[in-house]
């Protein structure tokens, strides 16, 4: 068995997650070399993590559906329509919880119809989801006339648990750590384990790898892929309780160009658009690229509008890696 | 009119040519045959220039050659006939033939009836009758096939190779095809010709070379050997009987189906199912047997079907529902729908059986599926590169035995098998039969469809026989009497 071992080895070396590390590791030394006082302070680190937090829940919500073969460009208007909704029932009068629940049903209704059209009525995931992303900002728009919804009225705790920080001290300096980002860590370090180890969640990548061979290996392709629909809302309403909980607001131009950002680093991260790959770790690894790279821009007294465009082209690498390695191996 | 003269090749420092010699003389059916992995792909691919080799010579027409594209092969005359088409679906049939080499009017834009024209008159010769203006995804696999043959013929090629032409043809076009082959003979172009089905080579082909493990082994004129001198020199040893031995002992019905049918395609199929017994479906390609055995697990919406399971009625509303009662359909195509290609053996062998291998969190234990697949690798002699190798980077024979241990895997009482062994070699071919001999043995109902005539006849201890999506007639092969001869009375309209 010792030749298992060692390619097993030489496998976990090799994969898309250490060479991921790596570059995040180089671009981290790179501004921490370049603007060591701007770069490596924590309020900027901090600020950098901060951001990820929302970014990081869609692009798992964009990874699960792309294992599925799947593409979800809606998770940035859904991201705004379930905000707004829980806004404007909290701004009239109606407590947290049941706000928020409304929101949770406003996110999966989108996911469902998404995954009906899909799986059901056998439309491309990306028609079904543009559809969707239009749709979904529409309403929102419509039903705050594009103003900022504030909401006084919500209990408090709500309000603060967004911003909350832990101080750690270390030495004789005091560390904030937002409370969301711990939580989403927590989140999607659990649904890794769930994904990787549940038989239920899977099955998600044969569906994705070959639906003809899963329906035959007796799969029911159509449940797991509104399955997957749906997990992907449930990421998304997450998303929106914790920004409408920090910004206190509710806004109809919430998440606009994430969808984006979201597929970028779900297939940095090892997701791939013909299905039966994806990985949390990896999309984990490519949040945080996009994250240190839109930093570097600003540290470095770029012009921040060039993030949008880093997106972009590190959507097209990717894929074009990929397509050179699957080239290269005949596959 | 070709000769190679030690040519090696090696993949990832695994060489898969020995300096091997190989000639072809012009107007001779060249037969290559050899286990999956023998290297007769990699040969060809050689010769038509898709790939480069490592050392040795090509000479063509008595001059040295070195091909570093497809394309420099084909304008020097040497065409190939993919095992996968290579055709465009959505185009019509003229323009496939013409597909790079389009003919131009004098303004220079392509001349789509000059084209018509070409394509046409090729046709005509080959004795063929295909409309040039057709989308090539409106024919049948045999018509393509043979469009493939005419763009070798429009290109002028004096050598064509032809890798498993016949492997999903019905007999009737494997019969048009061979007389389009004979027809080139006569008229001096070499055919290099691959095939695993030996009754074939023996038919068509001039001489026959045998390859095995990167090695060339004989060549041979076809009249001085016979079907056994060339299976031992494939496998290198005697595999005896060609087949197992037919059922010791056949049981009480196990399953039995009512006026199953789809529309279109299969009409009130009835039949039943006994223990330790292998029932097999004969018939022509597009007969209707795959449908019906889709129809059955409800894998494709059937409009009626009634099932009884050990006695007591049961629905199998979808392959999920059948999966659970223990019925299990093994699609013929194990790329498309069977295997999950970019996964490794074992992830392949748990597809069904998923929930069987946790541990006591309720969690996937990937250690004891990887035990369960080392099991399988044992017993149906699965050859692997490495335990984590993908399935799409083993041989034709291995991953039809992957395909059948994931089958297994969940303990069918049913299991359907879609063609067991097509373009498998003849090594993993016997150890299949062996295997649904053994299981069938156990207590299991196994069905087996094969468009494989001496296989079904091999294999079955009763055989029905498909023709347009009906059965036209049940044969007891318990003594092993059934002939081809019967079997195609009935397959056949007559």
């Amino acid at each position: 068995m010792n030749s298992s071992e060692t390619s097993m080895v030489h496998r976990f070396v090799s994969t898309r997650e250490a060479l991921l590390l790596l570059i995040n590791v180089a671009i981290f030394a790179f501004l921490a070399i370049m603007r060591p006082e701007a770069f490596a302070s924590w309020t900027n680190l901090k600020a950098v993590l901060s951001l990820m937090t929302y970014d990081l829940l869609l692009a798992m919500a964009m990874t699960v559906v792309l294992i599925v073969r799947g593409i979800d460009l809606s998770v940035g208007s859904v991201l705004a329509l379930t905000s707004v909704t829980m806004a404007l029932l909290m701004r009239d009068g109606v407590p947290v919880i049941p706000a928020v629940f409304a929101g949770l049903a406003v996110a999966l209704a989108c996911g469902l119809i998404n995954g009906l059209l899909i799986a059901k009525a056998g439309i491309l995931p990306f028609l079904v989801t543009l559809g969707m992303m239009s749709v979904a900002r529409g309403l929102a728009t419509v039903l705050t006339t594009g103003q900022y919804i504030s909401f006084p009225r919500a209990e408090r705790w709500f309000t603060q648990f967004g911003r909350f920080e832990f101080r750690l001290q270390i030495g004789d300096s005091f560390y904030g750590i937002p409370l969301p980002l711990l939580i989403v860590l927590a989140v999607i370090l659990l649904f890794g384990l769930l994904l990787n180890n549940l038989p239920l969640l899977s099955r998600l990548f044969y569906v994705g790898e070959s639906p003809e061979a899963a329906k035959l290996s007796g799969i029911r392709v159509d449940r797991h892929l509104i399955a997957s629909y749906l997990i992907a809302a449930a990421f998304v309403w997450f998303a929106a309780v914790l920004m409408t909980s920090a910004t206190r607001i509710g806004y109809a131009n919430y998440g606009i160009g994430a969808e984006l950002r979201a597929l970028a680093a779900a297939i940095v991260g090892g997701a791939s658009i013909s299905g039966g790959s994806g990985s949390i770790v990896g999309t984990f690894l490519g949040v945080l690229m996009l994250a240190l790279i839109g930093n570097g821009f600003i540290l470095m007294n770029g012009n921040p509008n060039w993030q949008q465009a880093t997106v972009g082209i590190v959507l097209i690498a990717a894929v074009a890696f990929d397509a050179v390695r699957r080239y290269r191996t005949g596959w | 009119m070709l000769d190679l003269r030690g040519v090696t090749k090696s993949f990832f420092g695994n060489q898969v040519l020995h300096a091997v010699d190989f000639n072809v003389r012009a107007g001779e059916v060249h037969a290559l045959i050899g286990e999956n992995g023998a290297g007769k792909s990699t040969l060809v691919n050689i010769i038509a220039g898709i790939l480069k080799r490592d050392g040795g010579d090509i000479m063509f027409d008595g001059k040295l050659v070195d091909f570093g594209h497809p394309l420099e092969a084909m304008t020097a005359g040497i065409s190939m006939v993919h095992q996968e088409l290579s055709l465009v679906p959505n185009i019509s049939v003229a323009e496939n033939i013409y597909l790079r080499h389009e003919k131009s009017n004098t303004l220079g834009f392509n001349d789509w009836r000059a084209m018509r024209r070409g394509a046409a008159e090729i046709f005509e010769r080959m004795g063929v009758d295909i409309d040039p203006a057709a989308p090539v995804g409106s024919l049948s696999v045999g018509m393509q096939q043979l469009v493939e043959v005419a763009k070798a013929i429009s290109l002028n090629a004096r050598l064509i190779i032809m890798d498993e032409p016949t492997s999903s043809l019905s007999e009737k076009e494997i019969a048009e095809l061979f007389v389009v082959v004979r027809d080139l003979k006569a008229r001096g172009i070499g055919i290099i010709f691959i095939s695993h089905k030996l009754s074939e080579l023996f038919e068509i082909s001039d001489r026959l070379t045998v390859f095995r493990d990167g090695q060339h082994i004989a060549t041979k004129d076809i009249a001085e050997i016979t079907t056994e001198d060339v299976i031992q020199m494939m496998v290198g040893r005697h595999l005896g009987d060609l087949f197992p031995p037919k059922a010791s002992q056949i049981g009480d019905v196990v399953f039995e189906c009512t006026n199953v049918s789809r529309f279109g395609y299969v009409r009130d199929l009835t039949f039943n199912l006994r223990r330790g017994e292998i029932l097999g479906l004969a018939g022509l390609v597009g007969s209707g047997r795959t449908e019906a055995m889709r129809a059955i697990v409800n894998a494709d919406r059937r409009l009626s079907g009634r099932f009884k399971l050990n006695d007591s009625e049961v629905s199998l509303s979808d392959p999920f529902e059948a999966m659970r009662r223990g019925i299990v359909y093994v699609s013929e195509d194990r790329k498309q729908s069977g295997l999950f290609l970019g996964y490794d053996i074992s992830a392949n062998i748990g597809a069904s059986t998923l929930q069987h291998y946790r541990n006591r969190f309720g969690m996937l234990s990937r250690a004891a599926l990887r035990n369960k697949a080392r099991t399988y690798v044992d017993t149906m002699s699965i050859r692997l590169p490495n335990v984590l190798a993908r399935t799409i980077d083993l041989s034709g024979g291995n991953q039809q035995k992957v395909l059948l241990a994931k089958a297994l895997d969940p303990q069918p009482t049913v299991l359907i098998v879609d063609e067991p062994t097509r373009g498998v070699d003849v090594g993993a071919k016997s150890l299949i039969h062996a295997r649904l001999r053994e299981l069938a043995e156990s207590g299991v109902g196994v069905v087996i469809v094969s468009s494989e005539m001496p296989e079904v006849i091999g294999m079955s201890d009763r055989i029905l026989v498909f023709r347009n999506g009906e059965v036209t007639a049940e044969l007891d092969n318990r003594s092993g009497a059934v002939t081809q001869e019967m079997v195609m009375t009935h397959a056949t309209h007559h």
